[in-house]
């Protein structure tokens, strides 16, 4: 995985936040107080799966800064490759290994405004901004994509403010990107959490609107689905098949090999692997547009192949 | 400028930017020259474009219409509301001469607007303006090297530095050539 330090954690608590959705709360297993985190920090969790263990990364939920526990919220994925799924079976007692929190998505200190976008349990990094924004009297707008049997499972975050604005309605008709990114003020920032169709909206509404480059963020956890492709690895001359609701990082674990990730989100850039042949189809948010046209770089926690067939330098 | 250092503000010639959805042109004393360089390039957000003038000649481009102001004061007085009111799709373009560039970055950087939204390029006769540590008052100047304070009348080095907050290279008072002190811990004399 990666050079950071771990941490022991005990999990302490759980709480039903909805049918799908379960509150986590982890204390540190040696009885000391926790790294602080930064709001939108995430922490990644090593999780036993079925072949291997698997490293999943969730936000944290908790106030910033604070260091008695870390709080999680996992919806129960139907999809799940393993992570959602024995977290919903986990029980107070259980004994964990984790990275030490990280924040690559952090809200700009700079910015007048802050407006955060989120689909479905993509909320939960925001659920740290949200109380970092009220404790300091930051100007924000919070739009949410959420399933209505899903609402109440962060009400206690979301009530009672007139500054977020639930969207229940599918096709998500009630949210007019456009109109919203085009009538901002000068100064603001777009953080864009939730699947890919959303982030992708949201983004290009954001640049049809002619907001820099510099003011649009995301992140993406776990949405690496897509046509399914072969890898070949170059230095061994084995393929693989990555399937449809796989990443190309969890077929190489899969595997057996231990390729360098951290965030798993396509932001921290250490996972990127040089590509030999095929077309990328780059979802990251780590590579520069020029990488990106070039299409010999693949940040391989997210993105995925265009072609039949990727050759990576592995 | 000879050196740079990362503090400096980056001077280019302006390009449109099709990106934008708003477009603000300041021109400061130009030229018929350069209104007429600057023009042919923004001819493309004509639709698009204001532009505001201080001094000097408006560049021409064909049906857009130009606000002249009178002073410095007025002109950035109405950036100030012109930005709080803006759309995050503004481009500004600033041309003119480093002291009112300097002005006008700032102003921009207090609304996040900030390079490559904001672009600024030099025009006319080289100024500077200089920060006096002093009796902290701001100075133009037209040489380089040491200045006297427009304030106190203390002779000032000017360094390199730029600070984006107060919108102008450091000026600190001249290393005196009989006690060799640091001009920073000098007191004004004025």
């Amino acid at each position: 995985m990666s050079a950071s330090p771990s941490l022991n954690l005990h999990l302490e608590e759980v709480e039903s936040l909805s049918g799908s959705i379960r509150r986590l709360r982890f204390v540190n297993a040696a009885a000391a107080l926790l790294p602080a985190a930064a709001p939108g920090a995430h922490l990644t969790l090593r999780l036993p799966g079925a072949r291997r263990m698997l490293q999943r990364s969730y936000s944290l939920i908790g106030p910033p800064g604070q260091r008695q526990w870390y709080d999680i919220a996992v919806k129960n994925d139907v999809r799940s490759r393993g992570g959602s799924a024995f977290l919903h079976a986990a029980r107070p007692g259980l004994q964990l290994q984790a990275s030490w929190p990280r924040s690559d998505f952090a809200p700009v200190a700079t910015a007048r405004k802050h407006l955060l976008i989120a689909g479905g349990v993509g909320l939960t990094p925001f659920l740290s901004y949200l109380q970092r924004f009220r404790a300091t009297g930051q100007d924000y707008e919070l739009h949410h994509c959420v399933r209505q049997s899903d609402v109440a499972a962060f009400g206690r975050w979301l009530d009672c403010d007139e500054r977020v604005h639930l969207h229940c309605a599918t096709p998500r008709a009630s949210l007019e990107l456009d109109g919203l990114l085009a009538r901002q003020p000068l100064g603001t920032h777009l953080y864009v959490c939730g699947p890919d169709d959303l982030m992708a909206d949201a983004v290009n509404a954001a640049l049809g609107a002619g907001w820099p480059l510099r003011s649009i963020h995301s992140e993406s956890f776990g949405a690496a689905a897509g046509d399914a492709f072969t890898v070949r690895l170059a230095r061994s001359g084995e393929e693989l098949r990555v399937a449809e609701h796989q990443s190309l990082l969890d077929c190489l674990e899969d595997s057996g090999r231990t390729p360098s990730s951290l965030c798993r989100g396509g932001v921290c850039g250490v996972c990127v692997t040089e590509v030999l042949d095929g077309e990328p189809e780059h979802r990251d948010h780590y590579l520069s547009e020029a990488e990106r046209a070039s299409g010999r770089r693949i940040m391989i926690c997210v993105s995925r192949a265009r072609s039949q067939r990727l050759v990576l330098d592995l | 400028m000879a050196t740079l250092s990362s503090s400096q503000p980056v001077y280019r010639s302006l390009q449109a930017d099709p990106l934008g959805c708003t477009h603000l042109l300041i021109a400061q004393a130009l030229s018929a020259t350069d209104a007429l360089t600057c023009a042919e390039q923004m001819v493309p957000l004509q639709a698009r474009l204001s532009i505001w003038t201080l001094g000097g000649i408006a560049p021409p481009v064909p049906d857009v219409a130009v606000t002249g102001f009178a002073d410095a004061a007025s002109l950035l007085q109405a950036l100030h509301g012109y930005l709080q009111a803006a759309p995050m799709g503004l481009r500004l373009y600033a041309i003119g001469a480093e002291p009112m560039l300097c002005r006008i970055a700032a102003q921009a950087a207090a609304f996040d607007l900030l390079p490559p939204a904001l672009q600024l390029q030099q025009a006319g006769a080289a100024r500077r303006r200089v920060y006096g540590l002093c009796c902290r008052q701001w100075t133009e100047t037209t040489t380089a090297g040491r200045v006297t304070c427009g304030s106190c009348g203390s002779a000032l080095d000017v360094r390199d530095h730029f600070s984006r907050r107060l919108a102008a290279y450091m000026g600190v008072l001249a290393r005196s050539a009989h006690d060799g002190s640091d001009g920073r811990q000098m007191e004004c004399s004025g």
